[in-house]
């Protein structure tokens, strides 16, 4: 008896991941400025830890440092580097919305009222660490 | 009053023949309650036969028409016309799948994902369970709350098909997959969390995911995968806290 051939099936056509995809969508792009603050929010740490040795050089080497960090250069760094920040830290505080399942008694208690408490709590500890940074500042 | 028309643009592309995907455009009559399906249906029964795409229930249930919609993944039974018109409608095979023709893709890969996770309840005493009425596997409304949303999935893939992820790592998961095993995970009568969690909580599973979260805005059922890969990201990080704490615990 005659058999007749499996039918030869053509490979399918695999469409490859424009490099500009993050531009298409502006939920995208959002991401991928997410994305790079971390490296600001990196680049910004490792500058600042490479300093810390120089402490170990004695005072002239400290104020060596603190011209540096008060140079326009530096402050400008930072303040971009603060603003990625506070926006990759606002990002997170939105997504525990979405993570975090806390189910009391009957009801699970909403998103927003645990971004909210989230944001809260961030916000106390944020005044917290400036008041113990500011105090000696001022001599207080 | 002369009829009123939109114009559709169809990826075209037939194995063999093409070497890739090419774009045909008709101009058909326009409706305001026509959808997506029905303009495919359309071109497919009065102009042009050879056009192939998927589907079934025009419902929105079946989870087979999803394609790109002017490039977003959407059920094309559940996209109106009227949201595009005047301008033109453009039908791609949905993103990240291979294209076998026109805009049917090859979804094998995540059929034989789909099973990895184990979506289905797991218990030691299936088998010597007594059945029969009084004898289920009783469960609160807040216990069925608490994986009701990830049970609405209708594997219908949109999510894979906005995830970037997906598309450069095809290795990953993805996003129904996990959601459908944390449906599982999150069931009070299921107890083959540990089975599931060598497979989602793996490298190939949800730490893959960089949290773009565009499965959840496309999801045409609400399942929100994204907030699914989050919390198993959370329930994994706690696994292991506690395997480091209590080493001697029973986990």
């Amino acid at each position: 008896m005659h058999t007749p051939a499996p039918p030869q099936r053509v490979p399918a056509y695999r469409p490859r991941l424009p490099a500009n995809w993050w531009l298409k969508n502006p939920r995208y792009f959002k991401f991928m400025v997410r994305e790079l603050t971390a490296v600001f929010a990196a680049l910004w740490l490792v500058v600042f830890l490479t300093h810390i040795p120089l402490m170990a050089g004695g005072p002239e080497a400290h104020s060596q440092w603190l011209a540096t960090v008060r140079s326009p250069g530096w402050i400008l760094f930072s303040l971009v580097s603060l603003a990625f920040v506070l926006y990759h830290a606002w990002t997170w505080f939105n997504v525990m919305g979405a993570t975090l399942y806390v189910r009391l008694g009957k009801t699970a208690v909403p998103a927003s009222t645990i971004v909210v408490s989230i944001v809260l709590v961030w916000a106390v500890v944020s005044l917290v660490i400036v008041y113990i940074l500011v105090t000696p500042a001022i001599g207080g | 009053m002369a009829e009123q028309t939109i114009r559709v643009t169809v990826t075209r592309y037939r194995p063999g023949e093409h070497r890739e995907p090419t774009t045909q455009s008709y101009t058909i009559p326009y409706s305001d309650d026509c959808v997506v399906l029905d303009a495919l249906q359309y071109i497919k029964d009065r102009i042009d036969g050879t056009l192939s795409f998927r589907w079934s229930c025009h419902m929105g249930v079946c989870g087979s028409c999803g394609m790109m919609v002017n490039g977003t993944p959407k059920l094309t039974c559940s996209a109106f016309l009227r949201d595009y018109y005047p301008n033109e409608v453009r039908i791609e095979p949905l993103a990240n799948f291979p294209i076998i023709r026109d805009l049917v893709v090859d979804i094998e890969d995540f059929m034989r994902k789909l099973p990895e996770v184990k979506p289905y309840i797991i218990r030691q005493d299936l088998a010597t369970a007594p059945v029969g009425f009084g004898h289920e596997f009783r469960q609160t409304p807040e216990e069925v709350n608490d994986y009701r949303q990830f049970s609405m999935c209708i594997n219908c893939m949109l999510c894979y098909a906005a995830c970037p992820v997906y598309a450069m790592e095809p290795h990953f998961l993805g996003p129904a997959a996990i959601a459908l095993g944390h449906r599982y995970n999150m069931d009070s009568r299921d107890e083959g969390r540990n089975e599931r969690m060598s497979i989602i909580g793996s490298s190939a599973g949800i730490w893959e995911c960089t949290l773009v979260g565009e499965c959840t805005e496309v999801c045409p059922k609400n399942v929100d995968p994204a907030a699914a890969i989050q919390r198993t990201k959370l329930a994994v990080t706690n696994d292991w806290f506690k395997s480091m704490l209590m080493p001697w615990g029973n986990r």
